[in-house]
């Protein structure tokens, strides 16, 4: 095989930097802190921040095109590099006023994000079932570590241990399944696979069973029900900006992965699937709609919100039209602000991390009247009420699965379920507004904290009031699926 | 031709055949031809090469193993790399010895780690990075 080492550059010159960010991170760390355990936490994050930052900005300079045997820069994975290269920036605002609980590993924390990162970025170029494994036990692996993170909380070791029994539970499904694709195609390639898939008028039994195991283990990563067992508890226990990262990278993460399964690898074919992600997705929908209900523990509910929202993306896979390609691309964007906002609330108003009780937002409106905003708004445009961007995702992703007449059950029932979910998020606002505080201490935002609730709050307005922007930007990411 | 491929696999059901009839037969010999009855103390505990236990048989490892196994591991695969590696040395030419160098100098750097952050001394003066590294007490090391 012959590798074009410029090439290789040019479809994976993202993670080349990340990954040179992340040497430069780790040899900070040992020549600023001399091997202490705690670590030099500030130059650490402050170095991963700007070289992160640096990466984001460069990646908008990058033209989609390049495309080789491992990976592909098409607009779509350009998308969700600059996707998740914010999500990982947010996730570091949300680490920073966390970090002082943290007895050990400060420094590492930030290098372990970067590192994630980078499995993310290689994971929206795979074009072939091998850069796909790899990036995702990159993804997974580093992920089990950050839900450990504070070994000295029991919790945190249950939601580290269960999420890498589950995590292995899903990579076997995976694997057998790509042993099964290849098995039938002869291909680890999604182009030659998706050849031999539309050649043939029924797929033969091995190939359909491969294909589903895949779509179990993607089904884990999505936390579509019934893979979503693990979501719940290592929410809960895993460290809050883990958690800030998991919900939103891991979920695109899922979303990527199956984005080109269904469209590029299945192709037309995919349409024989539609019965099998509309069920998926109605199951998904009633869990997060009913789950989040009688939650008392915010990154719970939190993870029962994030169900739903797995539920609605799977409604625009099943609809399987460009029109929905680009509604999942709006969707994830317009959960990632609503998302990291409330996240960070959690860690400004939570003493510790053992104590995430709702309680704690009791009467946030009287001791601080911008968080209760910003929690406010994050919550609205979560449940989708129409002058924030949450609805006009939902909507979206309804107006192009509408069009599907075998699909007008799922809409009807995502619908109801929408209405649902309204109830809960309203709980919180309840709890926001009217009732008297529990704890009465002096709640302290820094300024970078602060920067980013603002940031996040003005996106979720803006992008409801004038999405064309970001329409136009996930319509172009979408359409190089499709061609 | 799909079709076709899945016939490779014919030998690893033939295994799997084997071995699930192996071990159902096994145990149906035993049922069949065992003399059933009561248990005792003797029956019920470990077996050791037909003596009572000598030493309870869950024992503690330290933490320090598991460490030292799991740098192990990382290293092997370095060499599992290596020897490949230098068996095509010469037809991979400049690309693979790039290629190589940097594999190596990112493993250097996690071996730098390592070794900067205690993971490797034993000794009583600095206690090792493990899994109670996090407790307070030990922060000041």
């Amino acid at each position: 095989m012959n590798i074009d080492t410029s090439q290789l550059f040019a479809i994976f010159g993202v993670e080349s930097l990340l990954g040179l960010l992340g040497l430069v991170l780790i040899v900070t760390d040992l020549l600023v802190g001399k091997g202490r355990l705690t670590g030099p936490a500030t130059a650490v994050r402050t170095l991963a921040f700007g070289g992160l930052v640096a990466i984001f900005a460069w990646s908008f300079v990058l033209e989609p095109g390049a495309e080789g045997a491992l990976g592909t820069l098409d607009s779509f994975a350009l998308f969700f590099k600059r996707f998740f290269l914010a999500t990982a920036v947010a996730t570091l605002g949300v680490a920073a006023p966390y970090e002082d609980r943290l007895s050990a590993g400060r420094a590492e924390f930030p290098t372990l994000l970067v590192f994630t990162t980078l499995g993310m970025c290689l994971l929206s170029s795979a074009n072939d079932f091998v850069t796909l494994f790899v990036g995702l036990e990159l993804v997974t692996v580093v992920l089990f570590l950050m839900a450990a993170y504070r070994p000295q909380l029991p919790r945190s070791i249950e939601a580290g241990i269960k999420f890498v029994v589950i995590g292995a539970l899903s990579a076997a499904f995976m694997v057998y399944g790509i042993a099964f694709v290849y098995g039938t195609t002869g291909s680890f390639e999604f182009s030659q696979i998706s050849a031999v898939i539309n050649a043939q008028e029924s797929l033969p039994a091995g190939l359909k069973f491969g294909l589903l195991m895949v779509l179990v283990g993607l089904g884990f990563k999505l936390g579509a029900v019934p893979f979503h067992i693990w979501i719940p508890d290592v929410y809960q226990g895993a460290p809050t900006p883990t958690t800030a990262f998991l919900s939103v990278g891991s979920k695109a993460v899922g979303v990527v992965l199956l984005m080109r399964l269904v469209y590029t690898v299945m192709g037309p074919a995919a349409a024989q699937w539609t019965t099998v992600l509309a069920g998926l997705a109605a199951l998904t929908l009633l869990m997060g709609g009913l789950g989040a209900i009688p939650q008392t523990e915010l990154k719970r509910f939190l993870g029962y919100s994030g169900i739903s929202h797995a539920g609605f993306l799977l409604v625009a896979l099943a609809t399987h039209s460009e029109a929905s390609a680009g509604a999942i691309l709006f969707y994830v964007v317009t959960y990632l602000f609503a998302n990291m906002a409330a996240f960070l609330v959690i860690v400004i108003v939570s003493r510790t991390d053992d104590d995430n009780h709702m309680d704690r937002i009791n009467g946030l409106a009287n001791r601080s009247p911008f968080l209760a905003l910003v929690l406010t708004t994050s919550m609205l445009s979560l449940a989708g009420v129409p002058p924030f961007a949450g609805f006009f995702a939902k909507f979206m992703v309804l107006r192009a699965a509408v069009a599907e007449p075998a699909l007008v059950w799922l809409v009807a029932f995502s619908l109801l379920m929408a209405v649902t979910s309204l109830y809960y998020y309203l709980c919180i606002l309840k709890r926001i507004y009217m009732r008297d505080a529990v704890d009465t201490g002096f709640l302290e935002i820094s300024g970078g904290a602060r920067l980013l609730l603002l940031l996040c709050m003005l996106a979720v307005f803006a992008f409801g009031i004038y999405q064309q922007p970001l329409v136009q930007a996930a319509e172009a990411g979408a359409s190089s699926l499709f061609r | 031709m799909p079709d076709q491929a899945l016939n490779d696999y014919i030998p690893i059901l033939l295994l799997a055949g084997f071995a699930v009839s192996f071990a159902s037969l096994n145990l149906i010999v035993s049922w069949l031809l065992g003399k059933r009855g009561g248990t005792n103390p003797d029956k019920e505990s470990a077996f050791e090469c037909g003596m009572k236990p000598l030493t309870p048989e869950r024992r503690r490892f330290s933490v320090k193993f598991y460490l030292v196994a799991m740098l192990f591991i990382l290293f092997d695969i370095e060499i599992v790399f290596l020897y490949p590696w230098a068996v095509t040395y010469k037809s991979l030419g400049m690309f693979g010895f790039i290629e190589m160098v940097l594999f190596i100098a990112v493993l250097i750097i996690g071996w730098w780690y390592v070794v900067a952050k205690g993971a490797l001394d034993w000794g009583p003066r600095r206690p090792a990075v493990s899994v109670q590294s996090a407790a307070p007490s030990e922060q000041a090391s």
